[in-house]
């Protein structure tokens, strides 16, 4: 009984915060709620008893990767949607088209009995809980797309490595492109640009003039 | 609203990541079998509390010092998670009370001294001590992220402060110095043993606080990245060799 109603409560704030974080004109309270949804869908794992996965999703999604986003985007001191242009029209056709498939499979769901996998966990009754269960089967039978997954996260560090550099005129290397974000703010970032190279000077100045709008204090350009 | 949450933020996981610390053989809230990662979880959770108070003070030092720390304790999450990984392949659990029960006959600070270390490093980066506290440098910054707050909401934030070196030397206690286990006392007298480690942790805090400068940010950020890290891989992959080796005989 107070399992339904923790779950009852658990989906309630999921619901509402993601509706909260679509809904929401202000950027950075939309990506508030999204946390919330995490955090709620973190516990709604706990009560599968998915212990693994629930923390997972709090220490990555909520932990790491939602404050790089808030991090950027209060860096970039993003104001309220602006809603006009074709290209806002279009986005609108494809979000109602988008929106509309969704509702269908919804009312495929409900007309079958809302069921569509299992929905009780399968192997509760381990004593050391899933943690172990997940690293076996990640290690033997999903071993290959596990691998595949390390291997897409390596590129995407080297690009994001990349375009750190050509940013900076290569005098950070190694450097996360969040950190080289906040490099750029102190002076020492700012007398390496001028010395960059004709190319990399081309890259850099778009990305100067959008992001050097907001509040930096020593940035280049 | 923000404004008002962030220092309810700074204090809530503190408090909560001591439902998983073990104090005393019987002595302990509920042992959940991913203690360690709810630790940092919650851990990862405190960083907000210091972006979000940085940001909605609307306020160029606050916010400097929100997105100083931020990504400082970004940074060295990941190594303060690689270091205890050491541990974890030793006890083979991710309970605490497992962990403890492991290090019966030897705490695991024999077998992991360069784990400790950088736990410890890390330790004070997270919870933004001296010689690592540049998000509330005053020379620069005039307090940091709490610059606009008075009050209790001050008062929450350094009651958060606290809190967390109490936890994060509590976690230290449980995973490298043997949690409640010594000798002479009584099971039901155990939990003593914990609180001297305890106070031993917080008396080396306070230490290095009154006895190093401040880093520079790049400093930090470089010796973060390109010490900690790596010397914390290299420990994760020599225990990993070692207990392989040990498991083969």
């Amino acid at each position: 009984m107070i399992m339904t109603a923790l779950f009852v409560t658990f989906a309630a704030i999921m619901v509402v915060s993601s509706l909260f974080m679509v809904l929401h004109k202000n950027p950075v309270t939309s990506a508030l709620f999204l946390v919330v949804t995490f955090c709620s869908l973190a516990g709604i794992y706990l009560l599968l008893q998915a212990e693994f996965l629930g923390m997972v999703q709090i220490v990555v999604y909520a932990g790491a990767i939602m404050v790089l986003f808030l991090f950027v985007i209060m860096y970039l001191n993003l104001g309220q949607d602006v809603e006009r242009g074709a290209q806002m029209a279009v986005r609108r056709v494809l979000g109602w088209a988008i929106g509309a498939m969704l509702l269908l499979q919804a009312a495929m769901l409900v007309g079958r009995g809302w069921v569509s996998g299992p929905t009780a966990p399968e192997n509760v009754a381990q004593p050391a809980g899933n943690t172990q269960a997940i690293g076996a089967i990640l290690y033997t039978k999903f071993l290959f797309p596990f691998e595949l997954t390390s291997i897409l996260l390596l590129v995407a560090m080297v690009g994001a490595v990349v375009i750190a550099r050509g940013r900076l005129g290569g005098t950070f290397p190694g450097l996360s492109p969040a950190t080289a974000r906040l490099e750029r703010t102190t002076p020492a970032a700012a007398p390496a640009a001028p010395a960059a190279p004709a190319v990399s000077t081309e890259i850099r100045e778009p990305v100067g003039a959008g992001a050097g709008s907001g509040s930096e204090p020593g940035g280049h350009a | 609203m923000v404004f008002t949450i962030a220092p309810m933020l700074a204090v809530a996981p503190a408090l909560i990541t001591y439902s998983v610390i073990p104090i005393g053989p019987n002595f302990i809230i509920t042992d959940i079998n991913v203690g360690l990662l709810l630790f940092l979880a919650m851990s990862s959770i405190g960083v907000y509390a210091v972006t979000l108070a940085g940001w909605s003070s609307n306020n160029k030092y606050a916010l400097i010092g929100g997105l100083r720390s931020a990504a400082q304790m970004i940074s060295y999450e990941l190594a303060m998670g690689l270091s205890t990984i050491g541990v974890l392949l030793m006890s083979g659990s991710l309970s605490l009370l497992d962990i403890v029960k492991a290090q019966q006959s030897m705490w695991f600070i024999a077998y992991q001294p360069l784990a400790f270390l950088i736990f410890m490093i890390t330790a004070l980066a997270e919870t933004n001590r001296t010689p690592f506290d540049l998000p509330e440098a005053e020379a620069e910054l005039v307090a940091g992220f709490h610059t606009e707050y008075s009050s209790m909401k001050f008062g929450l934030f350094f009651l958060g402060e606290f809190m967390n070196v109490i936890t994060i030397c509590a976690v230290a206690v449980t995973l490298f110095l043997g949690g409640w286990n010594g000798p002479w006392l009584p099971d039901s007298l155990k939990f003593l043993w914990f609180f001297a480690k305890l106070a031993v942790l917080i008396f080396v805090f306070m230490w290095v606080r009154w006895t190093y400068p401040r880093l520079r940010y790049d400093q930090l950020m470089s010796f973060g990245w390109k010490v900690l890290l790596p010397l914390a891989l290299a420990n994760v992959l020599a225990t990993g060799l070692v207990m392989g080796l040990g498991q083969r005989q």
